[in-house]
């Protein structure tokens, strides 16, 4: 047993939750999802730069996906935490691209990221989940600071270089050991 | 001859995040149907993205709550099946099934009841090589649809809300590994989630009979839910 990961309690509860939601329609195991998630989806918005109200708009946008797609969920292929990040980030990435473009169709399906699909191992989905936990907790300051820019200030690897005033080479090595590291924990997820 | 070298990661990283522009997203949207490597390596960067989602501090929530969202969703359902309804028998892209060959297909009973199918016969394509056509047995609580696919069709994984009852007039689907062909009646039980498969190249004709509307699972699910019931 491996003493030093940290507890996967989040992660069986979290998917005992979906299940529940999938399964059997379970209002009540989807409010507890929601508190567990919408202040956090708040928090993402909020720092990808959105004003308070838009990002509680959001977030209660991205759990109403949650719940109406719940089935889309698999367990085998990753956490809850991993499939509702991708919710929030497409609501995100929707919501910029009516800003810029007032035009076209925004629904257009083949603007929808596509679905990933890994080939099923239940049992290994926890483990990979733990590792990357702990990887991440272990992760050099300087590498975590990039890779958590560039999740929650959707900043892309050049503006992240001109933000922290270091050459564009540093800032994409720095990402590159960042996910070789996690990559490496986690193993090879095929 | 070489191998194309692999995909820069930063495009990659920079999709996951959300920091793509349009434009690229799009292309690598494209890549990655095509990728599997790809997509793997995609989920490896999304189950960061989910983990750090998970460590940032609680935003207090002022105006949302979980009930509210059901609510939402509640009222929402209904709007939408009854426009899906409307969209689907008013203007769906219009799909030009070969009507001798649906004709041929029909047996006895069914072109004895040729009033039962409804003086217009409209064909509506439901997406992923699938058109329908409401047949006007349906009434509020169950719906008729004749099914028309090409062969070879991959429909897209969904799942049911409702019985759904399904006779093979021509042609042939897999389901979960079982093969139905003409005659044959696959019933799938409310909640069931699948994704048939038409059998070789002939076109499959079927008749299927729902309790409630279909909910699709997969890719565009949200899109096709919107007008796309049967």
């Amino acid at each position: 047993m491996d003493r030093t990961a940290p507890p996967a309690r989040n992660h069986e509860h979290d998917v005992a939750l979906m299940e529940a939601i999938v399964k059997h329609g379970s209002r009540e195991a989807f409010a507890a999802l929601f508190d567990q998630f919408a202040p956090k989806l708040k928090a993402y918005y909020r720092k990808g730069g959105l004003e308070l109200s838009l990002a509680e708009d959001l977030a209660q946008e991205a759990m109403l996906s949650v719940w109406r797609h719940a089935a889309k969920y698999k367990a085998s292929i990753g956490s809850p935490s991993t499939w509702i990040f991708t919710i929030a980030r497409n609501l995100l990435i929707d919501h910029v691209r009516r800003q810029k473009a007032r035009q076209g169709d925004l629904k257009d399906p083949s603007l929808q990221p596509p679905e990933v699909e890994i080939a099923d191992d239940l049992v290994d989905a926890q483990q990979r989940y733990r590792s990357l936990k702990t990887a991440l907790k272990n992760l050099p300051k300087e590498q975590a600071k990039v890779i958590r820019m560039a999740f929650f200030d959707h900043k892309a690897h050049s503006e992240i270089a001109a933000e922290v005033g270091l050459p564009l080479g540093t800032v994409k090595s720095r990402i590159r050991l960042a996910m070789q590291r996690l990559k490496g924990d986690l193993g090879d997820l095929e | 001859m070489s191998l194309a070298p692999p995909l820069p990661e930063p495009l990659l990283f920079d999709y996951a995040t959300g920091a793509s522009s349009p434009a690229i997203g799009l292309l690598m949207a494209a890549h990655l149907s095509m990728s599997r490597e790809s997509r793997a390596l995609l989920a490896t960067m999304e189950a960061v993205g989910g983990a750090l989602l998970e460590d940032l501090d609680d935003e207090p929530l002022e105006r949302i709550s979980a009930a509210d969202v059901l609510a939402i969703a509640d009222k929402d359902e209904d709007d939408v099946s009854k426009m899906a309804e409307l969209v689907l028998e008013r203007s769906g892209p219009r799909a030009s099934v070969p009507p001798t060959f649906v004709q041929d297909a029909l047996p006895e009973p069914l072109r004895a009841a040729e009033s039962e199918l409804g003086g217009d016969r409209r064909w509506r394509w439901l997406g992923f090589g699938v058109a329908a056509t409401k047949l006007a047995v349906s009434s509020e609580h169950e719906r008729a649809h004749l099914l028309w696919a090409k062969g070879g069709t991959d429909i897209i994984t969904h799942r049911h809300v409702g019985r759904e009852v399904v006779l093979v007039l021509k042609g042939a689907f897999w389901d979960d590994g079982v093969r139905y062909g003409p005659g044959d009646v696959a019933v799938s039980e409310d909640g069931t989630i699948h994704n048939p498969h038409i059998d070789g190249d002939d076109d499959c004709v079927c008749l299927a009979v729902t309790e409630a509307p279909v909910h699709f699972t997969g890719l565009v699910g949200l899109a096709l839910n919107r007008f796309c019931r049967f």
